[in-house]
Order: structure tokens, then C-alpha cells, then sequence
């Protein structure tokens, strides 16, 4: 009987092995549309692509050039002019704030369309100093923490008024032409200009941590962008889990990418040595 | 107490002898002499049997017969007396002597109560029939048994529990039926050498007593290997039907149900998480388990308010006839457990403990599960930023516990209360603070502070206590009343409050979120066992739970993302009626009736199974039944911080009742060593939901706004699959090997028209459990194999480019649960060796799990570097010894 008992758990072991329920798992093609919509501007640079898949070649840029693309506003239908990389543009229109934007084409035997409310443009914009002066640190180890290891420094606060429905984020961008470090012990390998942009936040202040967050001495030019709350939906956190991986979010009906609309405004401030 | 001592009517001579004796605390074997001397008497005995035992009697004028009667009370030693010649002799050792005695009476009933000899303790559950006829009963909780139609008073009684020796015990015309007492001795003792007359129940698990039921104990099940505790729940993952591969979860997975759809009752009141170590242990000590009863489907209508399946635990009651201490410690935690009678046995007390310390081996579970021992493929390197609990700057404190405890007494024959204690924790402390002292000496600075304090703490764990009453009004009527509470809480506090202070510049900024979720239940049962004729069973009561449910998800501090506080009373009454025809079908119907309040509607779930004896030895089988649940665990994904179980009660609107259905049908094939066991199952589910706590858009146009809310997403599935047993149950190899066929497939509207296979579903899973007694050595083996679980990956992504100026990869992801993990296999070894130190006991086992290192999946976790997915096989547990030691006193 031990023999048995054995003989029918080799068998199903066996039985279990053969099986293989592994797929590969081929995903229909769709139109991704990079479309930004900025406030009292033309529309330069609509991009459609299609999704490129995993360990496919890395030269296949998968740029859409050949859709008629058409925006609807107030009732009245545009069709976007293709540059042929990918991009579409439509010079002749300024994107007004709060009028609602429709797009549509059809690709890929789908109609893709979306649409957008531009938001208003931005008020009440502020910075608490437009000259921060840091001490140069030539010695000792790499800080805790980062950054120019001027610690002490109060914060630098960009502030604007928050309509509480709109989203809002900072891009800093360091401007000089050549670069000059705070911390010149620890420069990193590959040197590039200082810049950093936030997450969009429903809130009317952002507060650079200036100690941790500046490296570099020079002008930065600080946008702040007004955003829709679909902008936001779009950059929140994905799980990178198996077990819970889902689609990033998208307005786009039939297809993926987004579609919205931003103002911005724009800020500057210096970082000079002490 | 209730009195065994058979006499041996027919062996009495003529003339007795008259007895007078005075006995304070004195030793058998002294008595014995004194009789012999007095009456010139000749005992016969062995000496092992009657030592240490000691006598308070007081004998005034009797005769013999009546005299030993006296003497040998509650001794567990019986007698015969053949002229001046008197035999003594331990009972189970006299069950299988003919005797010579004419039968005086037949068709009656017996009432009596099945007891360990050694502690006391009643044994519920085990099967009494009488040898030769098909006639059997199962002892109720509180260890009661009546057998009707008993056909005489010379009988065979059979006796069966698991980890004890059958007893054959031979019923004679001068014993009390009414309250006849049978003691069992654990196998285990025979390492004490003793002649065992009775045959021993080597079988691991009883399956073969219901349909869908399978039984065990601790005290057999902790043979098998273990990943350094013994563990009941992993135990119950060997078993056809329950997924053996959820190395990370003590949780059932029943016949494609979650856990949480598994009703786990201790000692009456409902146990809503079972993990100790974020699952790899389960969060009750066996120590102070006595017996459990798993139904796996088609359960009857005593139990209610789960989709899948129950797990009925009953704790000890503590040791009725002596003090005992044992102590224990493994790798991972020390144990110890105290009992002790009081009130002359009328009460017992069981104190049992566990908490666990932070030793290497702990350590490497802990990074095991919250670390980065995992393998990465097309990218070398291990995954940026580390482990998701673990800092490079600290290292986190985590312990867990667990509290039992029990007092039991007897007022008087009729009646039994106790009390039962039950707590269990886990903590995760992460905290670390960063001031001016920690940073480096030139960036401090005299003018200004700077603090950072990191808050990372977790606590989770169970409170639970229940008062029982249970009365046996009378042979055939049997009561209990069961007041219970119990208490799931988990909360998290994941926060920084950043201090910043420079001349006259201060600024406070508190972040993070702290997360409370608190379910309370308070339930009354009244349940009643009524024998209405031998072949007919009636149980009915009213079971009333009260549950507060309560979750809190505060952020930054001040701002409240979530705050639900909802109560809800189910009001249920069941009957159920059990039949048995021609001693070859047992039918069973029964009707849960349940008041849910926060609908306020009224849900019916009927219940019927049958048994039908085909042969001796072939039994078919069939059950159906429907269930709702309205408590709900949801799981709210969190790769960073270990996702978080929240149970939340069910309103019948966003967040559904759900409801499932049981077909089953089986077969079995039973000789008195092995069992060939088949059953299907077929369970349609419906409003069963998905959780998600995200940011929504709501309103159009220029109002929209975007808001953190739960979202439930309703579906519905069915799990279906057929189920193979083959035990051999006794001899000194036992075990089973066992397959499993299944499918669990999910439709939720969310992911589109098609079903698609839940994220348990397992298709094949094939089971080896072997056990091999050598001497004082017992040598176990567990393996198992199954197919992958399914997942979903990335297929493809898509580049753009944001207003800022930077780059962003989105992923497009394939079908959900498109894919499947490699297939799941693990083979663990174990060795216990039993021994004595002195007159005390004492066991020492070592455990091998996943001997060859198998490197199993539990998840995969994707990011893309440079235009490469990168893909990271997070593993389960791999080649893990241990060892561990035990001590009692008895």
C-alpha cells in the first residue's frame, strides 16, 4: 500500500507538472494622446503615440502622424495640423479660460475623444525672498539628508491663492550658465543644472526646503502651474505590486494618455554665496 | 463525581466478607497488605499499576464487593473478586478479558462522559458506538455522549478520539448507565512502556465522520513540521481543499473562499484575525487548544454568518485531578502553560502564554517578509531603496504575544461554567528621531534647533472572552448559554513632526497618517441538543451579535480622510433536525433564519445533507446550504507599508451583503486502516467586493474637485473543484496524500465583461503528509505542489512628456490575472523525540522547512530603469530550520 500511496503522488505530481498555465498575453494597440492645453496659448504640441510593448525594439518611437485630429469648442470644430514626429498643432486658436475643449479621432477602428475645462488664470503669486545667501561648504562629509547642508536656513515659501478646486505644482529650475555648487564635497558624477518640480497639491503655499533641497548657486525660475484634478489623478501613486497593478488613470475614452487643460505663471529667485 | 467501578457479579462467592477499614491519604499497596492480612485475602496485581496511588476511605462494616467499590473510587482501577482471590488491574486493561456474565438487561441507553485519565479533561467530539451494530454517537463539546439501543449490558463500548487509544470497554450489568465515566490515555504515553491492551488511534485528522468535516488536535498535529511553532492553522493547510501555499497567510483559503470568509469560533466567541508575524503564524497557542473542528462546506445550520467555512476551536479546560506546569521554547518564542484543579476537581484553571523575542532566527523571518532577499531579473542589483519596513538607520522592534486562560467548574453533575480569556498582539516599532545632536559636528549649529521625529508603529491583535453555561437538563436535553465579547483592532501611526526653531522663526509641519480600524462584537447563543428518539436529533437556538465597526484614516495631523463608525445587529435562529433510517441514511435539514438590522431585512438559509451507507464500508454523501455574510474584511493594498485588513460591516448598498450557495457530493471508501475519500464541490458567490481607498474626480467642468474616498467594487464568482483522500490511518506509518482540482474565477464589472481567475485560484494542488513512529522518535514529512497563482503585469508602457518638462513611463498592464507564478512546490521535514527527565516529560524536535530551498513567488513588483522593465520575484520563505523544546511536569 506505501507503494501505492507513492505511485498516485508521483502521478499527480506529474499530472500538476504538465500543466502550464503560463500565456503570453498580447494587448491590443491604442492611441495614447499627450495633450496640455495652456492657458492663453495656441496648441503647439499634441502628440498621439501608440503603446509600445516590453522588449520590443527601443527604435520603434510608435508615433502616430497620419489621425485627423478635431478640437470643439464653443461649437465650432478645428482640425489639427500633423508635424509629422508624432506632434499636431493648431496655431490659429488661443486657449481661453474656462471654456470647455473636445477632441476626437479616429484610430485604430475606435473613436478616441476627451475633453477639458481650462483653468483660470493664476492670482495673488508671491515669494517670501528673492535673494538667498548660503554658506559655501568645501569640507567634510556628505550631509545627512542632502542638499547644500545649510541646514538652518528658513524656508522659502512660493505662495498664490487656491480656488480649492484647482491643483497646483511648482518647477524650479536653476538658470545659470554654468554650474556652481554649495556643497563642493560632494558634486555628483554627471552635472546638471539644479531643478525639481512638486507634486500637484490642493493648496495655496509651497515651502522649499532650502537647506535640503538647493545644490546649486545661480537665478531659478520657479513656475507655478494651475491644474485639473484629472493632472493630478494621473501622477498619483501606482502600486508596482503584482497582486494590485492597475492602469494609470486617463480621460481619454478609448484610448490612454491625457488631455487637459493648465495655466502658469512664473517666479524668480537668486542663490549667491555668503 | 460520577463513579465507575464494574463489579463482576457473578464471581462474588456465597458467603462475603465484611469489611471495616479507616483510610486517611494511605498508599494502595499498604491497604492491600492490611487486607490480606486481616481477611486473608490474595490480591493479584502489577506493581506499576496500583503505585503512588493513595486512598481516603472510610469502610464500616461492608461487604467486599461493596468494600473495593469504595476503596478503588476514582482511581481508574477496576477489580474482580473470585472467591478470597481479588485481581486489580488499570480498566482499559480488563476491556478486552471475556467475562463471564450473563447479560440482564437489553435495548437500553447509556449516558456518560469521555475524559483524558491523566488530566481530566472531557474529550469533545469523540465517536462512542457499541461494537458490532452501526449504532454510534459523537460526544458534544462538554464531552457528554447517550447511546440508545444498547442491545445488552455485557457490551463492547468502542471509544475514538485522535492522539488517544481506542478504548474497547466492556459494559457490565452493575455499572451506573446513567453516568458512566470512560477515561482515554494519549497515545503519547507509551513511552511510560505500559501494556496497551487498547488499539491506538495513530490518524492525524479524522475525516471521515461528516461530510466537508474533518478533526483534529493539537496534541497529533504537532508532529508534523512546522516553521518553528507548532502551528494548527498551518496544520490545517495540509488538508484537500485548503490552499498548503500561502506561506504568508495563517488564513484559510477554503474551496476558493478568503479568509475572512472562514468563521473561526474559539471557545464559542469569533476570532477575527488568526496572524501572528504578518501571517506566518497563527495567533493560538496549541497549548491551550484541546480540540478542532473544521468544516470545510455544506455546514449545518449552527453556524452562520461566513461564505466558506468554519473553524470551531475549543480550548482546555485545565487539568481536573492534578497541578501541572510545562514550559517551552523555540527560536523564535518561549511558551509556558500552568493548571491546576481547585475545589476538589469541581474546578480546574488553565493559564498558557506565548510571546516571542528577537533572535537571528526571528530577525531572518522578519526580513523575509519585509525585506530584500528576493530575486530581481533583466536588471542586476537589488531594488532601490530597500526593504519597505526596513531603514538603513534603525532596526525596527517587533514582537508579538499571546494570552489564554480558562477556569472551569462543575457545581454538580449536571452543570459545567467556564470562562475563557483570550489575548494576542503584535507591535512594529520603526520610530527614530534626527535632532541637532545626530547631525554631523559642522553643520551644527548653537542658534537654532532642528528635530525630526519619525513616528512607524503598528499594532494589531484580538481580545476576546466568553462566559459559558451548559446544562444537562436531562439524558436526551442538553443546553448552553454563551455570552461572549471580542475585539480586532489594528491601528498604524505613520507620521513625522518636523521641529524647526532660529531666532524668532519657528515652524512645527506634522505629515503622515495615522489609521485606526476597531471591530467590536458582542454575541449572546442559546443553542440546545435535544434526542428526541435515538434516531432523531433536534438542535435549535438564537445566536445575537452585536457588532461596532469603526475606521479612522487621519492626515497631516488634522485632516480626517475617513471616519466610519457603523453598528449593526444580526439576529439568527436556526433549527436543524437529524434523522437517521435503517441505521444506512442520516438526513439532516435546517432553517437559519437571520434579522439583519441595518437593512432591516430578514434572510433565510436553509440547510440539508445526507449520509447513506451503502456498504460496511462505502458511504455517499451530499449537502447544500446557503450563506450570507455582514462583516466584511477588506484588504487595502499598501507595497510600502504592508497592506492593511479592515473589517467593515456591511450596509446591503455600497458595500454589498454577500451570499454564496454550497453543492456538494462525495463519496467514501473506509477499511480499518484506510480511507479513499472524493467529494465536489460546486459554490456560486455573489456581491462579493473589492476595496480601494483612492482619489476620485467628482462633479464636471470647472467644479470638478478631487476626492480621497472607498470605492467597492461588487462581483460575483464561483469556485468549483473535486477533492481526493487517500489516508492510511493507523500503524506506525500514517499520513495522506491528497489532490486537489479547482478553479476560482471572479467577475467584477470594473475589469470588464469577462470572468478572470482570482488571485487564490489554484488549479492542481497535490499534498504528501507522512508520519513514521520509531520508538520514542517521530519522523514526519509534508510536501506540496501547485500551480502558480495567477497575476498581472506589465505589457507594455508609453512615454510622455509633462508641462514641467520632465519625461514619465506609464504602464499598460495585461488582463487581470492574466499570467501565472511558477508552480508552488516545498517539501519540510520534521524529527520529535519524547523522553523522560525524571518523572517528569519532556519533547525535543528539530524542523526543516523547504528543504531543497525552493525558491517560490510570492508577488512580483515591476519599475522600469532606462527603458527596461525591471522585474523583481519577491520570494517566500526559504530553507528554514528550527528547533524547539518542551517540558511538563505530567
Amino acid at each position: 500500500m506505501k507503494k501505492s500511496i507513492f505511485y498516485i503522488a508521483f502521478a499527480l505530481v506529474i499530472f500538476g507538472s504538465c500543466t502550464d498555465d503560463s500565456t503570453v498575453v498580447e494587448i491590443p494597440q491604442s492611441v495614447i494622446v499627450e495633450g496640455f492645453l495652456h492657458e492663453n496659448q495656441s496648441i503647439s504640441n499634441l502628440k498621439l503615440m501608440s503603446i509600445i510593448p516590453y522588449y520590443d525594439s527601443l527604435d520603434n518611437q510608435n508615433i502616430i502622424t497620419d489621425a485627423t485630429v478635431n478640437i470643439e469648442v464653443d461649437g465650432n470644430n478645428f482640425t489639427m495640423t500633423s508635424l509629422g514626429n508624432g506632434y499636431y498643432e493648431l496655431p490659429n486658436l488661443t486657449i481661453e479660460a474656462t471654456k470647455t475643449y473636445k477632441i476626437s479621432l479616429d484610430y485604430y477602428d475606435e473613436t478616441i475623444t476627451a475633453e477639458t475645462t481650462i483653468p483660470t488664470p493664476l492670482t495673488g503669486i508671491a515669494i517670501s525672498d528673492t535673494l538667498i545667501e548660503l554658506t559655501q561648504v568645501t569640507t567634510g562629509g556628505p550631509p545627512a539628508g542632502g542638499g547644500s547642508g545649510n541646514f538652518n536656513e528658513p524656508p522659502l515659501d512660493i505662495t498664490w491663492d487656491n480656488d480649492g478646486v484647482s491643483y497646483y505644482f511648482v518647477s524650479i529650475k536653476n538658470m545659470a550658465t554654468d554650474i556652481e555648487w554649495i556643497n563642493t564635497a560632494r558634486i555628483p558624477e554627471e552635472e546638471t543644472l539644479f531643478s525639481f518640480s512638486s507634486d500637484p497639491e490642493s493648496t495655496g503655499i509651497h515651502s522649499l526646503d532650502v537647506g535640503r533641497r538647493l545644490t546649486q548657486f545661480g537665478q531659478h525660475q520657479v513656475i507655478i502651474y494651475k491644474v485639473n484634478p484629472e493632472y493630478a489623478l494621473l501622477l498619483s501613486e501606482q502600486s508596482d505590486a503584482s497582486f494590485s497593478l492597475s492602469e494609470p488613470y486617463t480621460n481619454i475614452v478609448n484610448g490612454r494618455g491625457i488631455f487637459t487643460g493648465i495655466s502658469s505663471d512664473t517666479l524668480y529667485f537668486n542663490v549667491e554665496p555668503l | 463525581m460520577l463513579l465507575l467501578i464494574p463489579i463482576l457479579a457473578q464471581a462474588q462467592p456465597n458467603k462475603e466478607v465484611i469489611v471495616k477499614g479507616y483510610y486517611e491519604d494511605r498508599l494502595l499497596d499498604l491497604i492491600i497488605m492490611e487486607l490480606e492480612i486481616n481477611y486473608r485475602l490474595k490480591f493479584e496485581y502489577e506493581k506499576s499499576d496500583i503505585e503512588d496511588v493513595r486512598i481516603t476511605a472510610r469502610i464500616d462494616r461492608v461487604p467486599l464487593s461493596s468494600a473495593m467499590k469504595i476503596i478503588l473510587h476514582e482511581t481508574g482501577l477496576g477489580y474482580s473478586i473470585d472467591g478470597k482471590n481479588i485481581k486489580i488491574f488499570k480498566e482499559e486493561k480488563r476491556l478486552y478479558e471475556s467475562v463471564d456474565v450473563e447479560p440482564t438487561r437489553s435495548d437500553f441507553k447509556i449516558t456518560g462522559i469521555v475524559r483524558d485519565v491523566e488530566s481530566g479533561e472531557s474529550l469533545p467530539f469523540a465517536t462512542v458506538f457499541v461494537k458490532g451494530t452501526a449504532s454510534g454517537v459523537s460526544t458534544n463539546v462538554d464531552g457528554y455522549f447517550t447511546v440508545f439501543n444498547v442491545p445488552s449490558d455485557t457490551a463492547i463500548l468502542r471509544i475514538q478520539y485522535l492522539g488517544y487509544q481506542t478504548v474497547n470497554f466492556r459494559i457490565l450489568p452493575d455499572m451506573n448507565f446513567e453516568r458512566l465515566i470512560i477515561t482515554m490515555q494519549p497515545t503519547n504515553q507509551q513511552l511510560q512502556e505500559i501494556l496497551v491492551l487498547g488499539e491506538k488511534e495513530d490518524q492525524l485528522i479524522k475525516a471521515s465522520t461528516g461530510i466537508s468535516k474533518v478533526s483534529l488536535t493539537p496534541k497529533t498535529i504537532s508532529i508534523l513540521p512546522s516553521l518553528g511553532e507548532k502551528d494548527v492553522f498551518r496544520s490545517l493547510q495540509m488538508l484537500p481543499g485548503i490552499s498548503g501555499t500561502s506561506d504568508n497567510s495563517s488564513g484559510l483559503y477554503v474551496r476558493g473562499g478568503t479568509p475572512d470568509q472562514n468563521l473561526v469560533l474559539f471557545d464559542g466567541f469569533t476570532v477575527y484575525h488568526v496572524d501572528h508575524l504578518f501571517g506566518f503564524f497563527s495567533a493560538f497557542n496549541s497549548n491551550a487548544l484541546k480540540d478542532v473542528q473544521l468544516y470545510k462546506g455544506g455546514y449545518p445550520a449552527k453556524f452562520g454568518g461566513r461564505l466558506s467555512s468554519v473553524v470551531d476551536l475549543t480550548g482546555k479546560d485545565g487539568n481536573t485531578e492534578n497541578f501541572n506546569i510545562g514550559l517551552g521554547a523555540s527560536l523564535l518564542s518561549v511558551n509556558g502553560f500552568i493548571e491546576s484543579p481547585f475545589a476538589k476537581g469541581k474546578g480546574s484553571i488553565l493559564v498558557a502564554g506565548r510571546r516571542s523575542f528577537q533572535s537571528e532566527f526571528y530577525n531572518s523571518i522578519f526580513e523575509n517578509i519585509v525585506g530584500t532577499d528576493n530575486l530581481t531579473n533583466e536588471v542586476q542589483g537589488g531594488r532601490p531603496g530597500g526593504g519597505r519596513f526596513a531603514q538603513a538607520e534603525t532596526q525596527p522592534n517587533s514582537y508579538f504575544y499571546d494570552l489564554n486562560a480558562k477556569v472551569t467548574y462543575r457545581p454538580n453533575k449536571r452543570d459545567i461554567v467556564s470562562l475563557s480569556f483570550y489575548n494576542g498582539q503584535d507591535d512594529l516599532d520603526n520610530s527614530r528621531t534626527v535632532d541637532n545632536s545626530t547631525l554631523p559636528a559642522f553643520l551644527q549649529n548653537d542658534d537654532s534647533e532642528f528635530r525630526n521625529n519619525v513616528i512607524d508603529k503598528t499594532t494589531w491583535g484580538n481580545w476576546g472572552g466568553s462566559l459559558k453555561w451548559s446544562r444537562k437538563w436531562s439524558d436526551k436535553f442538553y443546553s448552553n448559554v454563551n455570552g461572549s465579547f471580542s475585539n480586532y483592532y489594528n491601528s498604524r501611526n505613520r507620521s513625522t513632526d518636523i521641529y524647526f526653531e532660529r531666532d524668532t522663526f519657528v515652524r512645527e509641519i506634522k505629515q503622515g497618517t495615522v489609521e485606526d480600524n476597531n471591530i467590536f462584537d458582542y454575541t449572546f447563543k442559546w443553542d440546545n441538543e435535544w434526542k428526541i428518539t435515538p434516531n432523531n436529533q433536534l438542535d435549535f437556538g438564537v445566536q445575537t451579535t452585536y457588532n461596532d465597526v469603526k475606521y479612522n484614516l487621519i492626515q497631516n495631523d488634522t485632516l480626517t480622510i475617513l471616519d466610519r463608525d457603523d453598528q449593526g445587529l444580526n439576529a439568527a435562529f436556526y433549527i436543524q433536525d437529524r434523522i437517521t433510517i435503517s441505521n444506512k441514511l442520516i438526513l439532516q435539514g435546517g432553517l437559519r433564519t437571520v434579522y439583519y438590522d441595518v437593512n432591516n431585512k430578514v434572510y433565510l438559509e436553509p440547510r440539508a445533507s445526507l449520509i447513506f451507507e451503502a456498504t460496511k464500508n462505502i458511504k455517499l454523501k451530499g449537502a447544500w446550504g446557503q450563506y450570507n455574510q455582514f462583516v466584511t474584511r477588506v484588504t487595502r493594498e499598501d507595497i510600502q507599508q504592508g497592506s492593511r485588513d479592515l473589517w467593515l460591516l456591511s450596509d446591503g448598498e455600497t458595500l454589498p451583503i454577500s451570499k454564496s450557495t454550497h453543492y456538494i457530493a462525495g463519496a467514501s471508501y473506509e477499511t480499518p486502516t484506510y480511507l479513499f475519500d472524493v467529494e465536489a464541490y460546486y459554490k456560486p458567490l455573489s456581491g462579493i467586493s473589492e476595496y480601494t481607498t483612492r482619489f476620485v474626480i467628482e462633479g464636471r467642468g470647472p467644479d470638478r474637485t478631487l476626492n480621497y474616498e472607498e470605492q467597492f467594487y461588487e462581483g460575483e464568482g464561483v469556485a468549483k473543484g473535486l477533492e481526493f483522500l487517500v489516508q492510511k490511518k493507523i500503524g506506525k506509518f500514517t499520513g495522506w496524500a491528497s489532490y486537489t482540482l479547482g478553479s476560482v474565477r471572479h467577475n467584477f464589472e470594473i475589469y470588464g465583461e469577462d470572468d478572470y481567475p482570482a488571485l487564490h485560484d489554484q488549479t492542481h494542488e497535490a499534498k504528501l503528509v507522512a508520519a513514521y513512529q520509531y520508538k520514542k522518535f517521530t519522523f514526519a514529512g509534508t510536501f506540496v505542489y501547485a500551480t502558480g497563482k495567477p497575476y498581472t503585469a506589465p505589457t507594455g508602457y508609453y512615454e510622455m512628456e509633462l508641462p514641467d518638462g520632465t519625461n514619465s513611463d506609464f504602464w499598460v498592464i495585461s488582463d487581470k490575472n492574466a499570467l501565472r507564478l511558477p508552480d508552488y512546490h516545498r517539501l519540510d521535514l520534521s524529527a520529535t523525540y519524547n523522553f523522560r527527565l525524571g518523572q517528569t516529560k519532556a519533547e525535543l524536535g528539530l524542523s526543516l522547512f523547504n528543504l531543497y530551498g525552493r525558491k517560490n513567488i510570492w508577488y512580483k513588483e515591476f519599475e522600469v530603469i532606462d527603458d527596461e522593465l525591471l522585474e523583481t520575484d519577491v520570494l517566500l520563505q526559504s530553507f528554514t530550520p528550527s528547533l524547539f523544546f518542551t517540558w511538563s511536569l505530567k
